[in-house]
């Protein structure tokens, strides 16, 4: 029994599709990053996931429940960390993980929650004065509390400077290793990439693609990026290498030429050598298929 | 039970608001301090320019103060009021009458539970819908129920507290100082108060439900209120605009079926009253006769009874509520 499924789900506002006909499998014990833009449905899903708005059509069970019927012992399950989330101004911070432990009758300490966020200094402030960073890993130890089977993660990052952002994925993966399903959710890449397992992009409410990271890695296997330095650039030489064998695409970015183009010896041999009788080749890069490169790849086409 | 978490933490909150104080100020000033000042000695003015000030005070407080200070401060005239009216009451022959009492606390309550129910809970859910903590509120393991029946005790809670204290202290000095006073009829007043009281609760908890920003919530609220309180009589007047009394039975049952009615005809209980309530909705059927108002009849009917108004209030109280609770559960929030 997978800990996430997602069967068919479609939700509609009115005329506007927000998540269409997504199906997705999540197993426990797994990191999933959940990639897409803003607006691709990751919240509206989440929303379903978590019984807050009900489906136009389709249904979503948690660990074999069905969310709708098992609203309480669902969440009872789950730790929340969600978008557009605001702590109550008057309590402070340690208040508010007490009144998590308590809603969940869990038996964490809360002051040790508190500083593996480490807001242990700023446990007695009112979290009305917190900024966004200290509001953000407040939330993050309210959804840990009770050592939750299942961790939904709604734009973690939002907020966090690098430490935090750290502190974060040190979370994640410990959670993981406790045994706990996480659903990542961001439409920034590399943050998923630094924690998940699997990945799944979603693109106006459907689900692209989905896959380790690995596969969808060599999905855009066989291609690289070259960057190319040179005294001078003309509109000829620009010709002459995008009629290159090999060559996918040729731009030019602030005095330097980017080419897309086959991952072999031969295509990239030809490539610096066109350039290099052209136009005086200073310097070059090369850059092999990266996720973000999928990542585009699969919202663009699309488009 | 996570109604009871639900309750402890909104509890909390609205404490360290000013929204409790400010609710205790203006209940405090509406039975205790009215009551002691007006029994003084040295007559009603004083009373009333000791009023004005402490209206004046805790005003200026509620917008400008702290929580603690809002609460120091009422407490403080709470108790000047109790110690002027015990130390300063005026002879026995000269004490003002306990129907009086009544009549004067019921009629300031009938305007003022509505609006300190009100101001404690408008924004109960569109509160935290704006602030974004509804998402720990439904995203903890607390079911939508819970999540609903928490926050209307919990606003209850911060109404009926200073109310029936208020009341029970306005009791002690109206049994102390005026005539033929009674513990009782504060008491009294005070068992009627609360579903009064919880009735507004729920309708501005329901409108909370129902508006989308506080701005819609707060023209909900402002309609309830003014088709309650005058809509609803004016209507009743149009109806028989043109007719001479004596009016028909159902012309009765309209007035009975409103809830002020229903609360003042309840408070008319606890005092021996030479006349008909002034903010009754049932006056008797009277006529111009050579320049001044005549009774010409008085219909009786069950509608007019404190029986009907009992159950006209409770209906009332359970009602309202249950619709904000049945949108809370079915909609989507976020």
């Amino acid at each position: 029994m997978p800990a996430i499924g997602i069967n068919n789900l479609t939700k509609r506002y009115g005329s506007v599709t927000a998540v269409d006909e997504l199906s997705l499998s999540v197993e426990r014990g797994e990191v999933f990053g959940f990639l897409g833009p803003n607006g691709a449905g990751k919240t509206t899903t989440i929303n379903v996931m978590l019984d807050f708005t009900s489906p136009t059509s389709g249904g979503v069970r948690l660990f074999g429940e069905d969310v709708h019927e098992n609203s309480v012992s669902v969440r009872q399950r789950s730790g929340l960390l969600l978008e557009g989330y605001g702590v109550y101004p008057r309590l402070t911070a340690r208040e508010h993980v007490e009144h998590a432990i308590a809603t969940k009758d869990a038996a964490d300490n809360p002051d040790e929650l508190l500083d593996r966020v480490a807001l242990g200094d700023a446990a007695d402030r009112r979290a009305g004065t917190f900024s966004k960073g200290m509001a953000q890993r407040l939330a993050i130890a309210m959804a840990i509390v009770g050592e939750p089977d299942l961790l939904v993660f709604d734009e973690p990052t939002t907020g966090l400077d690098p430490n935090g952002a750290r502190l974060l994925r040190d979370i994640v993966r410990s959670q993981a290793d406790r045994g706990a399903t996480v659903f990542f959710s961001s439409h920034i890449l590399s943050q998923v990439e630094a924690v998940a397992d699997r990945i799944g992009i979603l693109r106006s409410g459907r689900l692209e693609t989905v896959g380790p990271i690995d596969e969808l890695e060599s999905k855009l296997g066989g291609r690289t990026r070259l960057e190319l330095q040179l005294e001078r650039i003309t509109d000829d030489l620009l010709e002459l290498l995008r009629g290159l064998a090999g060559v996918r695409s040729v731009r030019t970015e602030n005095n330097r030429i980017r080419i897309k183009c086959r991952d072999d010896a031969e295509t990239k041999l030809r490539v610096l050598n066109t350039a290099s009788e052209g136009g005086q080749l200073v310097d070059f890069t090369t850059n092999d298929s990266q996720l973000d490169d999928v990542f585009s790849a699969v919202t663009e086409v699309a488009q | 039970m996570t109604v009871e978490d639900v309750l402890r933490r909104d509890l909390t909150s609205v404490y360290r608001s000013r929204t409790g104080a400010a609710v205790a100020a203006i209940t405090a000033l509406s039975t205790v301090v009215i009551i002691g000042l007006v029994g003084l000695n040295p007559g009603p003015v004083v009373g009333l320019v000791g009023g004005l000030l402490a209206v004046g005070i805790l005003l200026a407080l509620v917008f400008l103060g702290d929580p603690k200070q809002i609460a120091i401060t009422t407490g403080l005239f709470t108790a000047i009021a109790i110690g002027l009216a015990l130390g300063y009451s005026r002879p026995l022959s000269m004490r003002p009458p306990m129907g009086a009492a009544v009549v004067g606390i019921g009629s300031v309550l009938s305007l003022v539970i509505p609006v300190v129910a009100l101001l404690s809970s408008y924004a109960t859910i569109i509160g935290e819908r704006n602030s974004g903590s509804i998402r720990f509120l439904v995203g903890l393991p607390n079911s939508r129920s819970d999540a609903f029946i928490g926050k209307f005790i919990s606003r209850s809670l911060v109404v009926v507290i200073p109310l029936v204290l208020g009341l029970l202290l306005a009791g002690i000095i109206v049994e102390l100082t005026y005539q033929s006073g009674s513990f009782m009829a504060m008491a009294g007043l005070a068992a009627v108060s609360v579903p009064y009281a919880l009735m507004f609760v729920g309708l501005g908890l329901t409108a909370s439900t129902y508006g989308n920003s506080i701005y819609q919530v707060v023209a909900i609220v402002v309609t309830a209120l003014a088709t309650l309180r005058i809509g609803w009589t004016a209507i009743r007047f149009l109806l028989v605009w043109e007719t001479n009394p004596p009016h028909p039975e159902w012309f009765y049952w309209i007035a009975a079926l409103n809830p002020f009615n229903a609360y003042i005809t309840l408070t008319s209980l606890f005092a021996t009253m030479q006349r008909e309530h002034p903010f009754l909705f049932f006056p008797s059927d009277r006529v111009w006769v050579d320049g001044s108002m005549e009774i010409i009849s008085n219909t009786e009917t069950i509608a007019k009874t404190p029986t009907v108004a009992a159950i006209v209030l409770l209906a009332w109280m359970v009602i309202t509520p249950l619709f904000g609770y049945y949108q809370f559960k079915k909609t989507d929030l976020l």
